[in-house]
């Protein structure tokens, strides 16, 4: 398996509402999003959409904070929020299947972590489905709660080749 | 320190529907394997399960963590499958990764980790035991009483540590 950065982007000075990545190169087998972010959510967490050709994903989550698990009707996974310990950044992977099928609809799975050094902290399974036939030509990432992502935040996306055999 | 990389080993994507895909003479030089599955079924929600060196018998056991459809959490256990709620059905919308642990030592019985998730219904984490110390050189992927859908693709890599 080959992992291909197409791109990174990196929020600067005065955040951003969200990080988008366009026109994608069709030629890979699978796609994955790395995620590094914290929100201007005034919360301890917040959550991280992923949004495909613009369209919101439906699916499930399943959170552990340390003390208690929950699932919800949510494909997002949680992250940090603003009054989450200073310095501390989310981290979460998507893996995103099928995503330059025309014939197929586009499934992911993701894990995601906020560890903050305290209590709370949360690790996510998360899953799903971008239920369209049309091929994944952007993605855009966007707080659940805040309007923002603050300075430092960075998503990075890979194409991966699964290789000749 | 050397460097790590995930080596294709074998990618399947059936043509027309069939009851099992099979990964066979998986050679021994790596550290881990990983599966990645996109299973379709042609009726119905079926679990996914795997078998080890096409081993059918009673020598797997897993526990599994999971969401409902209802949303609620809780676990069970199991035995080959790779899922729970999970399940794939015929409308292409689950998703599975399993990452099998020292797959090839034969002196201890092989554990691996399975993720797997479907938008209308759950989310799965799964720890299972093969209770076996051969080195495992095939593995089968299938439908526990489903048979796979053109369009299912399950792809196998190896942990290169070297």
């Amino acid at each position: 398996m080959k992992q291909t950065l197409l791109e990174r982007v990196e929020v600067g000075s005065g955040g951003a509402s969200s990080i988008t990545f366009t026109s994608i190169d069709q030629s890979y087998d699978a796609l994955v999003v790395l995620v590094s972010d914290r929100s201007n959510r005034a919360a301890v967490n917040d959550a991280v959409i992923i949004k495909m050709n613009g369209t919101t994903s439906t699916g499930k989550r399943m959170y552990g904070s340390g003390s208690s698990i929950t699932a919800t009707a949510s494909p997002d996974p949680i992250s940090a929020g603003n009054t989450s310990t200073s310095n501390s950044f989310s981290n979460i992977q998507f893996v995103i299947s099928n995503y330059s099928s025309t014939t197929k609809y586009k499934p992911w799975l993701a894990d995601g972590a906020h560890e903050t050094n305290g209590n709370p902290a949360y690790h996510t399974l998360a899953t799903g489905v971008y239920s369209s036939n049309s091929a994944v030509t952007s993605i855009t990432l966007e707080p659940e709660t805040g309007t923002g992502f603050l300075e430092h935040s960075s998503a990075s996306i890979y194409g991966v080749t699964f290789g000749s055999i | 320190m050397g460097t790590t990389a995930w080596v294709p080993i074998a990618e399947t994507t059936l043509t027309s529907s069939a009851s099992s895909i099979v990964m066979s003479s998986i050679p021994s030089g790596y550290k881990d394997l990983m599966v990645l599955a996109s299973g379709v079924s042609t009726s119905g929600t079926q679990d996914q399960g795997v078998y080890f060196n096409a081993d059918t018998g009673s020598n797997y056991n897993c526990v599994i963590l999971y969401s409902s459809p209802s949303n609620t959490v809780g676990a069970a256990t199991s035995s080959y499958i790779i899922d729970y709620y999970g399940s794939v059905t015929t409308d292409n919308t689950a998703s599975t990764t399993l990452q099998i642990f020292d797959y090839a030592a034969t002196d201890k019985h092989k554990s691996y980790l399975a993720r797997s998730g479907r938008a209308a219904s759950g989310t799965d984490l799964i720890v299972g035991r093969w209770a076996s110390t051969s080195a495992i050189t095939s593995i089968t992927y299938f439908l526990n009483g489903g048979t796979l859908a053109t369009g299912t693709t399950v792809a196998l890599w190896g942990l290169n540590t070297a």
